[in-house]
C-alpha cells in the first residue's frame, strides 16, 4: 500500500472513533440519568418499603413523572417534583410486580427507571372444590400473586400420592398466562376424574400448592330420591283408599234432603249416601 | 276421631274439630308446597341467571307467572269444586303442579321455565289452594279462624326449611335433578286431596235441574253459578274484596324492601337478613295467636280485622320513621311488630268470607277474591320500587304502602252492619226450589260481615318482584 494511503486511513479511521465516541459522550450527556431504588423482594425488613427515583440530569425541561406497575399507570402518582417516590406500605403478595417511575419531557421521549419487586408466589384464587356432572366440562383455575410469573403444574393426587395428569384420552387442557392458569377437563367420567387435583406455582422465589376437589355427579342419581317420594305417595293414598274402603259400610249416615235431589250431574249419586259424610256447605 | 254430624244445617255451620284437624294438617301440607315452595323458589334463580345467562328480571318473571296463574286459575278451581268432587279437583292439580316442575327440569330455554314451572305448576297450585282452603273452612265454625292460622303457619315455617333443603338439593344434584326431586315432593299434595271425602253438593246444580241438554247459554249460566259471578254485584263482598285489594297493595311490600331499606340506613347485611327473619319468625306467631285469639268470640273478626290492618298499615309507616335515629333496636322492634300484625290478619282474611256470602257460596267466593286482589298485588311492588327510584330512599314508598293499607281498612268499615255488635245473620243458602229467583234471593241477602283478604296470596305475590330480597 502506498504509504500516504495509509496513513490518510488510519487517520480517517481514528476520525470516526473519535467521532463516535464524541456522539456517543454527546448523547448520553442528552440523555437523562435516573437514580433509583434497588430491586427488593418481599417480604421487607420493616413495615414497608420505598420506591425512589431521582432525575440527577436531564437535557431539557422535564414535565412531570408518573408511576406504572405491571404496564398500567399507578392513579395519582403524577407529580411535578424531579424526585419522586412510591410507598409500599406493609406490602403483601399482590405489591409484587415490576415498577417504572417515569419522567416526560416536553421536548424529548420520556425516560423510565424500572425497580422489581419480587417475591415467591402465593395462590390467592382458587375454588375449593368443582361439582359437575358427568359428560360435561369441568374448569379448574388457580390464580397467583407473585413475581416473576410462575411456573404452572397441575398434578393429581390419588391416595395421597401426585401424579403426573395422564392425557392418554385427550381430554385434559391446561393453559397457563402469568399469573392464572386453568385446567379443563371434557367429558368428565365419573370413575376416572374425580378426585383431589393441585395446582403449583413455582418461580425463583418459591413455590406453592393448592388443592381442588373435584366431584362428579351421576346424571341419574335424582331419580333415586325421586322413586322415593313416589313409593311414599303410593303408599299414602293405597292407605287412605283402603281406609275409606274399610268405613265405607260403618258410616251409613242418613243424607241430608239437601243432598239428594241436588246432584244431577254427578253419577255417583248412591254412593255418596254411602261414603262418609263431611260437611261441605 | 269423633263422630261427625253431617246434617246439613241452612246456617251451614260444619263441624269443629275430629276430622277436620286431619284436614287441617292436610292443608298445612298442601299450603306449605304451594306457597311455601314459591317462596323459596329464589334458590334456583341464582342457577337459572348463570345456566341460562338471562337477566335478573327475566328469570324472577318465573315465579311472577307462576303466582299469577296460581291466582288467576282460583276461580276456575272453585267452579270446578263446585261443579265436580273437590278431592278430584285437588288431587289433578296437585298432580299439575308436580308435572309442571317435573317438565321443567328438562327445560332447555327459558320461555320453557314460564311455560312449565309458571303456567302449568299455577295452574296446579290454584286448584289446590283455593279448594283446601275452603273445605277446612266449611269443616269448622267455631275454630275456624285457629284452623285456618295453623294451616298458614307453615308458609313461614317451610320457607324457614326449604331454604336450605332447596339449596341443598341443587349443589348434590344441579337445579334439574332438584327440579325433578321437588316435582315428587309436590306430589305429596295428591294425598292431601285423597284426605278430602267426597263432598255432598247442595248448591248449584240445583239451578241446572230444569235445564236439558247441553246449550251455550245454560253452559253459561251453569259457569256462572259455579264461579259464584253474581258475588260481583253484592255490594258487601264488593266492598270486602276492595278492602283486601287496597290492603295488598301494600302490606307485604316491607318484606320486598325491608333488608334493602336496612342496608342503605347502615346496618350490616346480616343485620338487614336478621331483622327479616325475625320479621318471619313473629309472623309465624301472630297467624297462630290470632286465630286462637279470634276464636274466643270476644269480638267480631271484622272488628278485629280491622285492628291488624291498622296496626299493620301504622307500623309499615312507622319503618322508615324508626330507622331515622340509627337504632337497630327500634328498627327491630317495629318489624317484629309489623310482621306479627301481618301475619294476624292472614289468618282472619279468608276467615271473614263465610260471614259476609256464606258458607255455601264460600269456594266461589275465595276464588273471585283471589282473582281480583292479585291484580291489586302486582301493582304495589313495583309501585313502591317507582317511588324508591324517584325518591331515592324508602320512606316515600312505605308511607305510600302503608297508607294503602289503612285505606284498606277503611274501605272495610264501609261494609253494612260494621258496627252492630253481634255478627249479621250469614245470608239463607239458596233453595234448590226456586232456581231463578237464586240472583234476587241473593241480593235480598246481603247481611255477610266483611270479606277476607288474600293476605296469602299477598304474601307470595313477593317472590314475583325482580328484587328478591324476601327470604
Amino acid at each position: 500500500m502506498i504509504p500516504g494511503k495509509r496513513r490518510a486511513a488510519v487517520m480517517s479511521f481514528s476520525l470516526a472513533i473519535i467521532g463516535a465516541l464524541l456522539l456517543q459522550t454527546v448523547s448520553s450527556q442528552n440523555e437523562p440519568s435516573i437514580a433509583s431504588s434497588d430491586h427488593t423482594s418481599l417480604p421487607v425488613e420493616g413495615d414497608s418499603y420505598l420506591l425512589q427515583c431521582n432525575l440527577t440530569s436531564a437535557h431539557s425541561v422535564h414535565q412531570e413523572s408518573y408511576w406504572m406497575k405491571n404496564g398500567e399507570e399507578i392513579a395519582e402518582t403524577r407529580s411535578p417534583n424531579r424526585n419522586t417516590e412510591y410507598f409500599l406500605k406493609k406490602p403483601r403478595g399482590d405489591a409484587a410486580g415490576v415498577y417504572m417511575c417515569v419522567y416526560t419531557f416536553e421536548t424529548a421521549p420520556p425516560a423510565n427507571a424500572t425497580i422489581e419487586v419480587k417475591s415467591a408466589p402465593d395462590i390467592i384464587g382458587h375454588k375449593r372444590s368443582e361439582n359437575k356432572n358427568e359428560g360435561q366440562v369441568a374448569v379448574l383455575y388457580c390464580k397467583s400473586t407473585g413475581y416473576p410469573y410462575p411456573i404452572w403444574n397441575w398434578r393429581k393426587f390419588d391416595n395421597g400420592f401426585p401424579r403426573e395428569i395422564d392425557n392418554s384420552s385427550g381430554r385434559f387442557t391446561i393453559s397457563s398466562r402469568d399469573n392464572y392458569t386453568e385446567l379443563h377437563i371434557a367429558n368428565l367420567d365419573i370413575n376416572l376424574d374425580p378426585g383431589e387435583y393441585h395446582c403449583n406455582a413455582t418461580n425463583m422465589l418459591g413455590t406453592r400448592d393448592e388443592k381442588i376437589v373435584l366431584r362428579v355427579r351421576s346424571n341419574l342419581a335424582p331419580l333415586w330420591p325421586l322413586l322415593g317420594v313416589l313409593a311414599e305417595i303410593i303408599i299414602l293414598i293405597v292407605i287412605i283408599v283402603v281406609y275409606e274402603k274399610r268405613k265405607k259400610p260403618d258410616d251409613l249416615q242418613d243424607d241430608d234432603d239437601h243432598a239428594g235431589p241436588v246432584k244431577t250431574n254427578s253419577t255417583n249419586n248412591h254412593k255418596d249416601k254411602n261414603l262418609r259424610q263431611r260437611n261441605t256447605n | 276421631m269423633t263422630k261427625l254430624r253431617p246434617k246439613a244445617e241452612s246456617q251451614g255451620e260444619g263441624p269443629d274439630g275430629g276430622y277436620g284437624w286431619v284436614l287441617v294438617g292436610a292443608l298445612f301440607v298442601s299450603t306449605s308446597l304451594v306457597f311455601g315452595l314459591m317462596r323459596s323458589l329464589g334458590i334456583f334463580f341464582v342457577e337459572f341467571v348463570q345456566y341460562f345467562d338471562e337477566s335478573a328480571q327475566a328469570i324472577s318473571w318465573i315465579s311472577s307467572t307462576g303466582l299469577a296463574a296460581q291466582q288467576f286459575f282460583s276461580p276456575l278451581g272453585a267452579a270446578l269444586c263446585n261443579a265436580y268432587d273437590t278431592r278430584w279437583v285437588v288431587m289433578t292439580g296437585g298432580c299439575l303442579a308436580a308435572l309442571g316442575l317435573i317438565l321443567a327440569s328438562q327445560a332447555t330455554c327459558l320461555v320453557h321455565l314460564y311455560l312449565t314451572m309458571g303456567v302449568i305448576s299455577g295452574l296446579g297450585w290454584g286448584l289446590v289452594f283455593t279448594p283446601m282452603v275452603a273445605t277446612v273452612m266449611a269443616n269448622f265454625t267455631r275454630r275456624r279462624t285457629l284452623a285456618l292460622g295453623l294451616a298458614f303457619s307453615s308458609i313461614g315455617l317451610s320457607s324457614f326449611a326449604f331454604n336450605p333443603l332447596f339449596q341443598l338439593l341443587v349443589e348434590l344434584y344441579t337445579w334439574r335433578g332438584a327440579l325433578l326431586i321437588l316435582g315428587g315432593l309436590s306430589l305429596n299434595i295428591v294425598p292431601c286431596g285423597a284426605l278430602i271425602g267426597p263432598q255432598r253438593r247442595s248448591k248449584a246444580p240445583a239451578k241446572v235441574v230444569s235445564e236439558s241438554g247441553v246449550s251455550c247459554a245454560s253452559f253459561l249460566q251453569r259457569a256462572s253459578s259455579y264461579l259464584e259471578l253474581p258475588l260481583l254485584f253484592e255490594r258487601p263482598y264488593i266492598t270486602y274484596t276492595l278492602a283486601i285489594s287496597l290492603l295488598n297493595v301494600g302490606y307485604f311490600v316491607p318484606y320486598f324492601h325491608l333488608v334493602a331499606h336496612s342496608r342503605q340506613v347502615g346496618f350490616s347485611e346480616y343485620q338487614a337478613a336478621f331483622v327479616m327473619s325475625a320479621a318471619g319468625a313473629t309472623d309465624i306467631l301472630g297467624r297462630i295467636a290470632s286465630g286462637w285469639f279470634s276464636d274466643l268470640g270476644h269480638f267480631r273478626l271484622i272488628h278485629l280485622l280491622s285492628v291488624w290492618t291498622t296496626l299493620a298499615g301504622v307500623f309499615i309507616m312507622l319503618l322508615p320513621v324508626s330507622s331515622l335515629s340509627g337504632s337497630y333496636a327500634a328498627l327491630m322492634v317495629i318489624s317484629l311488630l309489623y310482621g306479627f300484625c301481618s301475619g294476624a290478619l292472614t289468618s282472619l282474611v279468608f276467615a271473614v268470607v263465610p260471614m259476609i256470602v256464606g258458607v255455601e257460596r264460600m269456594m266461589g267466593a275465595l276464588g273471585l277474591l283471589q282473582l281480583i286482589e292479585s291484580g291489586a298485588g302486582l301493582l304495589g311492588a313495583p309501585l313502591s320500587g317507582l317511588l324508591k327510584d324517584i325518591t331515592g330512599d324508602y320512606t316515600a314508598s312505605f308511607m305510600v304502602c302503608g297508607g294503602f293499607v289503612v285505606l284498606g281498612t277503611l274501605t272495610m268499615v264501609t261494609l253494612p252492619h260494621y258496627f252492630s255488635r253481634k255478627d249479621p245473620p250469614p245470608p239463607k243458602s239458596l233453595s234448590p226450589e226456586d232456581p231463578d229467583k237464586g240472583l234476587h234471593a241473593e241480593l235480598e241477602q246481603m247481611h255477610s260481615s266483611p270479606s277476607d283478604m288474600n293476605d296469602l296470596t299477598g304474601e307470595v305475590t313477593n317472590n314475583r318482584l325482580p328484587e328478591d330480597t324476601y327470604s
